[in-house]
Parts: C-alpha cells; sequence; structure tokens
C-alpha cells in the first residue's frame, strides 16, 4: 500500500502535478507579472526614493568626495575650495549645477541663490588660492554651515528625507536631534491624520450603528429600500459627493439657507474650508463603509435572541450589552478599521473641502510630488503613511477572513 | 504484444498515488472486454473511481500504462479519449438546454446540423425524453436529468461509457427502475460500460463481470454468481452478499474437502478452492441461504445443535439469529413459511449445511 | 426595531432617540445627492435655493466640446480600455487561482489585490516614479495602466468568489464529450462564470471611471478626465454647470447600481435552482 519516500513514484507523482500547477500558474503570470512591474516594484523603490541623494555627488564629485572625508569641525582646506570652483563653473557652464543647487537650498535655505548667483560670477577666478577668491565672491562661503550643508548633501544616500518625516534631522556630527521649529511641521500632519480620522470614524459609529441595526431588524421591503439608500452615494462617484458638499455648505449655500430660515443661527457659519465642512464630508463618504459589514453581520443574528434575555430578566440595556453587542463586534470591527484605514489616506476630500490646516499627510505627499519635484521627501511620507495603514492592516484580516472589496478615496 | 481480440482496456501494472506515500490504486491489471457490462465495486475510498477518473483521462497514472485497443492512453487528452461518461450529480450544462446538452458532443466534432438533429431525438426518444428538448435541466426532474446525462453520454456513439454511481442520487424505487433501463440499453446497443457503484445489489443485478475493490486493490473479479458464490477471499465474501464468518484451524485435507475445527471445538466440513495445509488458519464463510434449520437426516455433512435467540419477519423470508459454537450471531435465511410456527425464540433446534455450500477462505 | 406594548419611560427615550439618529443618517446620505440636482435646472448661476427659474442652459454648456466633452471623452476611453485589460487578466488569474494548487498561492492572492489596501495616493506615487522613468507620463497608456492596477483586484476578487461554487464536473464533462479545454472554458466556465465577470467589469469600469488621483499624478492635459476637470472646476471656477456634470453621474450611478443588483439577484435565483 506505501510507496517508500523518494521513489520513483513519489517523482512521477509530483511531475504529474507540477504539470497541472504550471498550467495553472500561466494563466496566473501576465496578471502577477504586471502587479509586480508596474504595482509592487515601484511602491517598493519608493524605499530606495527616500533614501537615494544622487543630486549633489552626479554635478560635483570632488567636492563630495573631499567633503565626505572632511571632519565638519573646521573650515575645510584649499583643496575643497579648488574642487567648489571648478565644478560651479563647469556645472555653470553647461546647466548641470541648478540641480545640485536645488538640493542644497533643502538644508539651508538660500543656498540656492548663493550656487547660482556664483556661478554667474565665477569668471571673476581664475587662479588659486581659491578660498580667498570664493569667500570674496561671497562671504558665506567662510561660514562653516554651509560647508556642513554641502556635506550632509554629499550622498550617494542619505537618512535626512526619512528623519524629517519624523521632525528628526542628523546633525553635523552624526547625532540626530529635534529639528528646529520652523521645520517640524510632518508629525503635526501624521497626529492630524490620524486625528481627524479617529473623529470621523466616531461619527460614523454613532450614527451607522443605529443605522445598520434599523435596516438589519426592519421588514424585508423596508430593508431593501434602506439598504439602497445607503447603496446609492456609495456608489455615487466620490467627486460627484464632494461636489454636492461644496454646493450645500457655501456661506449662501443650502445649509446656511436653511439654518437661517429654521432660526437656528442669526447669521451664516463657516462650514467649509474648515475642519468642520471637511468632517461632514467625510463621514458622509465614509459612512456606507461601516454600515455594509456592519449589517452583514447583524443580519445574521437571530432576532428572537433580545426577546429571550429580555424574557430571563434582563433590562434592555443590559441585554443590549451582553447580547446583542458582542455578536456584533466583528462587524463592528472590520467595519471601523476600514473606515480608519480608508481615512488615513483621503486626499481629495480635504484638498476641496478643508483650509490649509486641514490637510492630512496624502496632500503633503502630492504637493512633494507634483509641484516641488522633492521625491525623497514625497517618498519618506508615503513610507509613513504605509506603515500606518500596515500596522492596522492585520487587525483587518484578522476580523473578516477572506476579501471584500470597496472603493478607495 | 497482441490481445486477444474482444479486449478493449487494458490496465498493466497501474498505481496512482496523491500524497506520493499512499497508493489509492495498487497494481491494478485488469482487462475490459468489448461490449461487457464491467462493475468496479467497493467501499468508499477504495479506488474505484479513482480508476474511472484515470480511464477518463482526468486524473494522471503514477505508474503503468493504460491501453485502448492496444494503443496506450499515456499521451492522449480526455477530450480525444472518445468516452461517454455519466456523473453522479450528472453535471448537465444548467445554461443550456436538454437538446443542446445532448447535442454538445456531436457539436464539437463538427457533426452536420441536420444529423446532430435527427441524432439528438434518436437518443432522447431512446431514454423517453421526446418532446422535453427546450426544456432546461433544472425543469426536469432527478429521474429525468439522469437520462439526459446517458442520452449525452450515448449519443455520439463513445468507445464505452463509463457512469460513475450514476444512480446514487436517485430514490430507491426510481433506481431499480433506472438499473434495469440502463442494463436494456446495453443489451440493445452492445456497448461497454465501466460502472463504479457500492452498491452490491446494483453490481450483482446489472453487471457481466464485476471487481471488488478493497484498498486500492483488486480482490476478485468474475461474474456475479462467481463473486457470489465463490468468494476468493474473506472480504468479498463478506461485502458480497450477507455471510455467516467463523474463524477456525484446517485440521485435514481431502481434495478440495477440508475440515476446520472452530475455536469451540466443532469440527466443519468445508470444500476449499485452492489446497490448504493442515494446521493453517482459515476463515468459513457460510451463505444465511444455504444454512438450513432442522434438515431431514443425512442430507448435510455438518450438523450443530443451536437454539433460536431471534427471529425478524423480511416478509419474503424470515431472518433466523441462532446460537451456536459459542456464539449468537450467526444468520439462517428461511423462505417465509417453510419453518412453521416452530421458529420461536428460544427454542432449541437442529442445524446443517452441506460442505459444498461452507466455502474456506484465506483470513482477510 | 419595534417598541413593545409595556415599554418603560426611558425605553421610549431611546427608541426615540435612535429612530431620529437613524432618520438624520439616511437623509444625510442621500439628501446631498438629491438635493443638488435640481439646481442643475436652475436658470441662474446661484448654487442655491429658491431657483430663479428653469432652464437647460447649464447642460448646453456641459454639451460643449471643451471642456467637458473632451474630458468625457478622455475618460470613455480609458475606462473601456481598462475594463477590457483587467477583467481578460483578472478573470484569467482568478481561474488560474482556482484551478489547481501551487506553492505561494495564498501570497500571490494577496499580492494580486494588494492594490486595494495600499492608499491611492501612495500607488500613484509608485506609478508615477514608474511612469516618469519610462516615459508614460502624460499619456493614455500610461492611465489605463494605472487604472488597471486599481481595478484588477475587484475583477479577481468577484471571478474568484463566483468560482468558488463552481462544479468542476462540468468542465470534465465537457472534455469527456469531446471539447479542448480552451472550448470546454468558453462554452461552459465562461457563460457560467459570466454573472461574476460582469460585475467585475462594472467595477472595473467605475473605477476608472471615478478615479482622480492617479490622474492628477500622472496625466497631462491631453489626458485630462472628467473627474480631473471636476476636481479643477470644484477648486477653480464653481457653476451649475458642475452640478449638471454631477447630475449626469448621478443617473449613471443609479443605473450602474440597477444592473449590479440584478446580476446579483440573477446569480443567486440560478444558484437556488441549482440546488431543487
Amino acid at each position: 500500500m506505501t510507496a517508500p519516500a523518494g521513489s520513483s513514484l513519489e517523482v512521477k507523482l509530483r511531475r504529474a502535478q507540477r504539470r497541472r500547477s504550471f498550467t495553472s500558474f500561466l494563466l496566473v503570470a501576465p496578471l502577477l507579472l504586471f502587479i509586480l512591474v508596474v504595482f509592487a516594484g515601484p511602491i517598493l523603490s519608493l524605499l530606495y526614493f527616500s533614501i537615494d541623494d544622487p543630486k549633489l555627488v552626479e554635478v560635483m564629485p570632488r567636492t563630495a568626495k573631499i567633503v565626505t572625508a572632511w571632519d565638519g569641525a573646521e573650515l575645510p582646506g584649499e583643496d575643497a575650495y579648488a574642487a567648489v570652483v571648478e565644478e560651479i563653473r563647469t556645472g555653470y557652464a553647461n546647466r548641470t549645477v541648478a540641480a545640485a543647487a536645488m538640493r542644497l537650498n533643502y538644508e539651508i535655505s538660500g543656498f540656492r541663490s548663493m550656487v547660482m548667483r556664483t556661478g554667474r560670477k565665477i569668471r571673476r577666478i581664475t587662479g588659486p588660492p581659491y578660498k580667498d577668491a570664493l569667500i570674496g565672491l561671497d562671504e558665506r562661503w567662510g561660514d562653516i554651515t554651509y560647508w556642513r550643508a554641502i556635506k550632509a548633501s554629499a550622498g550617494p544616500y542619505t537618512t535626512r528625507y526619512l528623519l524629517a518625516a519624523v521632525d528628526l534631522e542628523r546633525r553635523w556630527d552624526g547625532s540626530v536631534a529635534k529639528a528646529p521649529p520652523e521645520r517640524t511641521i510632518y508629525v503635526e500632519y501624521l497626529q492630524r491624520t490620524f486625528w481627524i480620522s479617529f473623529w470621523v470614524l466616531a461619527c460614523c459609529i454613532v450614527i451607522g450603528y443605529p443605522m445598520a441595526y434599523l435596516i438589519a431588524t426592519s421588514g424585508r421591503r423596508t430593508s431593501r429600500i434602506l439598504l439602497a439608500l445607503v447603496l446609492l452615494p456609495f456608489w455615487t462617484s466620490l467627486l460627484v459627493r464632494t461636489a454636492a458638499w461644496v454646493v450645500l455648505l457655501q456661506n449662501k449655500g443650502i445649509v446656511n439657507d436653511f439654518l437661517l430660515l429654521a432660526g437656528i443661527v442669526d447669521e451664516p457659519l463657516t462650514l467649509i474650508f474648515n475642519r468642520t465642512g471637511v468632517y461632514i464630508a467625510m463621514v458622509h463618504i465614509l459612512l456606507p463603509f461601516l454600515v455594509l459589514p456592519l449589517y452583514a453581520v447583524m443580519r445574521n443574528v437571530p432576532p428572537g435572541q433580545l426577546r429571550a434575555a429580555a424574557s430571563l430578566g434582563a433590562r434592555p440595556v443590559a441585554a443590549f450589552l451582553s447580547v446583542y453587542l458582542p455578536q456584533t463586534l466583528p462587524g463592528l470591527g472590520a467595519g471601523c478599521i476600514l473606515v480608519f484605514i480608508l481615512s488615513l489616506g483621503f486626499y481629495i476630500t480635504p484638498a476641496l473641502i478643508g483650509g490649509a490646516s486641514d490637510q492630512m499627510l496624502s496632500y503633503l505627499i502630492a504637493e512633494f510630488a507634483t509641484r516641488t519635484g522633492n521625491w525623497g521627501m514625497a517618498s519618506a511620507i508615503a513610507i509613513l503613511l504605509l506603515l500606518s495603514v500596515a500596522a492596522l492592516y492585520p487587525v483587518y484580516r484578522g476580523l473578516v477572513r477572506g476579501g471584500t472589496g470597496f472603493r478607495f478615496g | 504484444m497482441t490481445a486477444a481480440p474482444d479486449v478493449l482496456v487494458r490496465f498493466r501494472d497501474v498505481e496512482k498515488t496523491y500524497d506520493g506515500h499512499v497508493n489509492v490504486v495498487d497494481r491494478l491489471n485488469l482487462e475490459i472486454r468489448r461490449g461487457e457490462f464491467l462493475t468496479l465495486l467497493g467501499p468508499s475510498g477504495s479506488g474505484k473511481t479513482t480508476i474511472l477518473l484515470m480511464l477518463a483521462g482526468f486524473e494522471a497514472v503514477t505508474a503503468g500504462d493504460i491501453a485502448l485497443n492496444d494503443r496506450s492512453l499515456a499521451n492522449v487528452p480526455p477530450f480525444r479519449r472518445n468516452m461517454g461518461i455519466v456523473f453522479q450529480n450528472y453535471a448537465l450544462f444548467p445554461h443550456r438546454s436538454v437538446f443542446q446538452n445532448v447535442a454538445f458532443p456531436l457539436v464539437q466534432r463538427r457533426v452536420a446540423r441536420t444529423v446532430i438533429r435527427e441524432k439528438v431525438e434518436t437518443a432522447l426518444r431512446m431514454v423517453d425524453l421526446a418532446g422535453l428538448g427546450d426544456r432546461r435541466p433544472h425543469q426536469l426532474s432527478g429521474g429525468q436529468q439522469q437520462r439526459v446525462a446517458l442520452a449525452r453520454a450515448l449519443v455520439f456513439e463513445p468507445e464505452m461509457v463509463l457512469m460513475d454511481e450514476p444512480l446514487g442520487a436517485l430514490d430507491r424505487k426510481l433506481r431499480e427502475q433506472m438499473q434495469i433501463e440502463i442494463k436494456h440499453l446495453h443489451d440493445e446497443l452492445g456497448m461497454t460500460v465501466a460502472y463504479v457503484t457500492h452498491d452490491q445489489g446494483e453490481a450483482l443485478t446489472m453487471s457481466d463481470r464485476v471487481a471488488i475493490m478493497n484498498d486500492g486493490l483488486i480482490q476478485q473479479v468474475g461474474t456475479p454468481h462467481e463473486v457470489y458464490e465463490e468468494p476468493a477471499n474473506a472480504f468479498v465474501a463478506g461485502f458480497v452478499g450477507e455471510n455467516n464468518g467463523f474463524e477456525g484451524v484446517v485440521e485435514s485435507t481431502e481434495g478440495a474437502e477440508c475440515a476446520v475445527r472452530l475455536a469451540s471445538g466443532d469440527l466443519v466440513r468445508a470444500r476449499s478452492a485452492t489446497p490448504r495445509d493442515r494446521g493453517e488458519a482459515a476463515i468459513l464463510s457460510l451463505r444465511p441461504e444455504r444454512l438450513s434449520i432442522n434438515p431431514p437426516e443425512g442430507m448435510t455433512a455438518n450438523r450443530f445443535e443451536a437454539r433460536i435467540v431471534e427471529v425478524i419477519y423480511f416478509g419474503a423470508h424470515d431472518r433466523v439469529r441462532l446460537a451456536m459454537a459459542g456464539r449468537d450471531d450467526v444468520i439462517a435465511r428461511v423462505p417465509a413459511g417453510a419453518g412453521g410456527d416452530t421458529l420461536l425464540p428460544g427454542a432449541p433446534v437442529t442445524i446443517g449445511w452441506s460442505s459444498e455450500h461452507c466455502r474456506v477462505l484465506a483470513p482477510a | 426595531m419595534a417598541l413593545p406594548v409595556n415599554a418603560t419611560r426611558g425605553q421610549h427615550v431611546w427608541y426615540w432617540c435612535l429612530r431620529l439618529i437613524c432618520a438624520f443618517g439616511f437623509l444625510f446620505l442621500v439628501g446631498p445627492i438629491v438635493v443638488i440636482v435640481p439646481i442643475s435646472f436652475s436658470s441662474g448661476s446661484f448654487l442655491s435655493y429658491p431657483l430663479p427659474g428653469l432652464s437647460l442652459r447649464w447642460y448646453e454648456t456641459v454639451v460643449e466640446p471643451f471642456p467637458w466633452m473632451f474630458a468625457l471623452e478622455n475618460s470613455l476611453i480609458v475606462a473601456v480600455a481598462t475594463t477590457l485589460i483587467a477583467t481578460t487578466l483578472g478573470t484569467l488569474a482568478a481561474y488560474g487561482l482556482t484551478r489547481a494548487d501551487f506553492p505561494g498561492k495564498p501570497l500571490i492572492f494577496g499580492l494580486l489585490i494588494s492594490p486595494l489596501a495600499v492608499p491611492v495616493v501612495i500607488s500613484a506615487l509608485g506609478l508615477y516614479f514608474f511612469f516618469a522613468r519610462v516615459g508614460l507620463v502624460q499619456t493614455h497608456a500610461g492611465l489605463v495602466i494605472a487604472h488597471v492596477v486599481l481595478a484588477v483586484p475587484f475583477v479577481v476578487i468577484t471571478v474568484s468568489a463566483t468560482l468558488k461554487g463552481f462544479d468542476w464536473n462540468l468542465v470534465r464533462a465537457a472534455e469527456s464529450l469531446g471539447a479542448p479545454p480552451l472550448a470546454a472554458f468558453f462554452q461552459v466556465t465562461l457563460p457560467l462564470i459570466a454573472p461574476g465577470v460582469l460585475a467585475g467589469a462594472v467595477f472595473a469600469f467605475v473605477t476608472s471611471l471615478d478615479e482622480v488621483i492617479v490622474a492628477l499624478f500622472v496625466s497631462g492635459p491631453a489626458q485630462i478626465t472628467l473627474p480631473r476637470q471636476l476636481f479643477t472646476g470644484l477648486r477653480d471656477q464653481l457653476d451649475p454647470s458642475i452640478v449638471a456634470i454631477a447630475t449626469i453621474l448621478i443617473v449613471f450611478s443609479l443605473a450602474l447600481l440597477a444592473v449590479v443588483e440584478l446580476l446579483q439577484w440573477r446569480s443567486a435565483r440560478h444558484g437556488s435552482r441549482r440546488d431543487t
């Protein structure tokens, strides 16, 4: 009955199984390859871009080499000045120096114009000693902080973007310290992102739980209609829903008209371009993501149970807390984490309805990537956001086995 | 290799394993003859369905070879094997009408449309479904679906027909009716059938030959009469029909006749198909209907005193449980009325059987 | 949610509180979408009630070739291409994943649906960097590729779910009756999983049609899509033509909702019939 392990039988079996597995794999392969190349690879490459720092070393390789070896304690020697003069000269001539100057500007603002100005006047330096000549062009070349900035930019790899994303920076002596106040904005964004997500979630629970309960316990016809009322906004374009809120929340918009007419307020409330508007619109968009999983779980709770608990002497609140709530916790948990993860990544709604102080991490990523072209910073913040989501994701998987798909905002 | 012309399928040393260690089919050597109705009978997990799946080409053979008309099937994909299959759940295409289901194999073979219509209608008439061609499978009863599956498997005149527990989902009455219909179809069309079932009654009723499987091994191949009357081993004796088994030791042999001493000390005369040695452990097999209660003097070689424990009424016969030779589970089957009023629990009786109906088998 | 006959005062209060919250919730969900529809028929240019009069002037603006019809055309081109590619690749992959076991299957499934789990901004950033290096920024092809990434998980999920209940004996039956694997797939498997494939295609289409973040990152002026034009319009010049296009999209999503409900209802009915 049994064949020994490693026998020819086993080998043949493996071959047969492999053949079927292989043909099945061939069907999966095109999409797998596509996702790997176009999605997984680029996402992983964000890690690389967050530490990649090639700008200065490409344009000014000799300078980079010299300042890397320099200890940073006192002004560098003549060779460093000579390298800077020579490389700014060639870089200015073939128009490559701007990229390096841009990179230096991340370290000290104003460095870019200083380099460009030096470039314009570099003709005046005709020979050694270069140190005095360069300081003569711009006395900031005699300031050691500018040289330390060059050292920090020398690349080819850097931790500055990742550190900056959590409001830290590396000092010239290698120690890590809190960044100066004018640059500590990123942790605030992170906190704000979590804070907004938290309140959006809280509102969704307060409104969504009774709604899901009502849908689950209504008669067949009513529950179908109520469910359709949840599904309609779910299927409506995110932009359309945001547009509706832009129209509704304006100072002369419908909500304010109504409030004035009803005598609830005396003068129009400011509802748009502030946090209130962001909360309202985000809750509107995310509410279905809480109601739908919750409804799916509640539908399976036998309706007689609360009555049974009551017949056993439980007061309504006790019956709800001890019988009903525990059974709906998986759905509630799944819905909560889904809403939270989704809201962490929100971009469009805060961008259109929020003010300057209501933007979230996604906004920073978009700004750095498309407006200032700072790929390193964009990548570092993307990693920060991705880690926030990834930390929550296993919890979500634990709560719902098997995947259900939802659209992301 | 030359084969007798009537052999259609030949399994040679076929083995099959799913996990690399346990063979679900082991050392299978079997011939299916052209035009015969061969049943693979065995308990679930005995490997019979796997044999069918290998023959159909849905499972690869791990070792050995299957040949159809003396040509190896190793590299022939299922769709070129030309075998009609009837599945247990029928596997009718739910999105196609009955007509389209039956026409499917003909369409695949690019048969002309007029010919298809003619053949499908003939096939539907053959299985008594004329006029139902426009229905969808789900609009038919279980028995009708079964007939559609049969028509679909037969319409393209396949080399042979494979049936995997095709009647398993039907209720008893319908099942017995379908058994007869399938048998009639086989006789009329002269097709070769390989049939898988775990129902021994079904196997005996329908088959020309039965192959009994257990633990991946063929236990015996023979006509229904052979496997019932001359079981090759204790498993076959126990699986096909009802059986009284006695353990004992061979005491003497004389040609085919043996004397076997039971643990209780009783000596039983029995017949062995193969020579037995003295002192060899053996199992005696005795069919309940071969055991007589109060037989006339001198009629039987074996006579024992026994006591009736229980009598169960079965309509056409009574099932009598007896205590003898230190046990109380010996069963006799007595035609209704044959025992008169004497068969009462507790009554002492004499029982007997002739030596030729009691078979000596090797222990399983 | 019914109140017992002998309810206490406290129960009454709770009951009406919950009812009030629910009423507010449903109004909150549907109200904004319903309220803006009439504004699109206003004859004035204020986005408020009462309407000065009714007219179709904003719809006339919408059907002007620029900017809306141009954006609509781009959106439809990209969405149709995305749907075709995502549905084909996703269905093949789901079929392969269900058909046999091979090492790393759960991992591969997870990888294929991972674009769902990553915030779109991050996907957009990765795609933008990648496209920048291979020259796909500001091309239609790039936008389609990006949308396929975001849309394909829906196809994989819906088709996999449909295949879970699929009776593989039907494929065996088809092959035993003489259909080669490809023919068996097209004549038996595909028609039977069609509701799942169609639902996946609808999801893919909607995903592409509604996508704006990736479009903001990787598309140029020649690829402006409807959502991107909406985004720009909402930010820069708000007028009732935006409400008109929104109304059209609401009607469209209502139609899609009906289609998906119908598909689910049909496959459910089909399933229950097979059980009997």
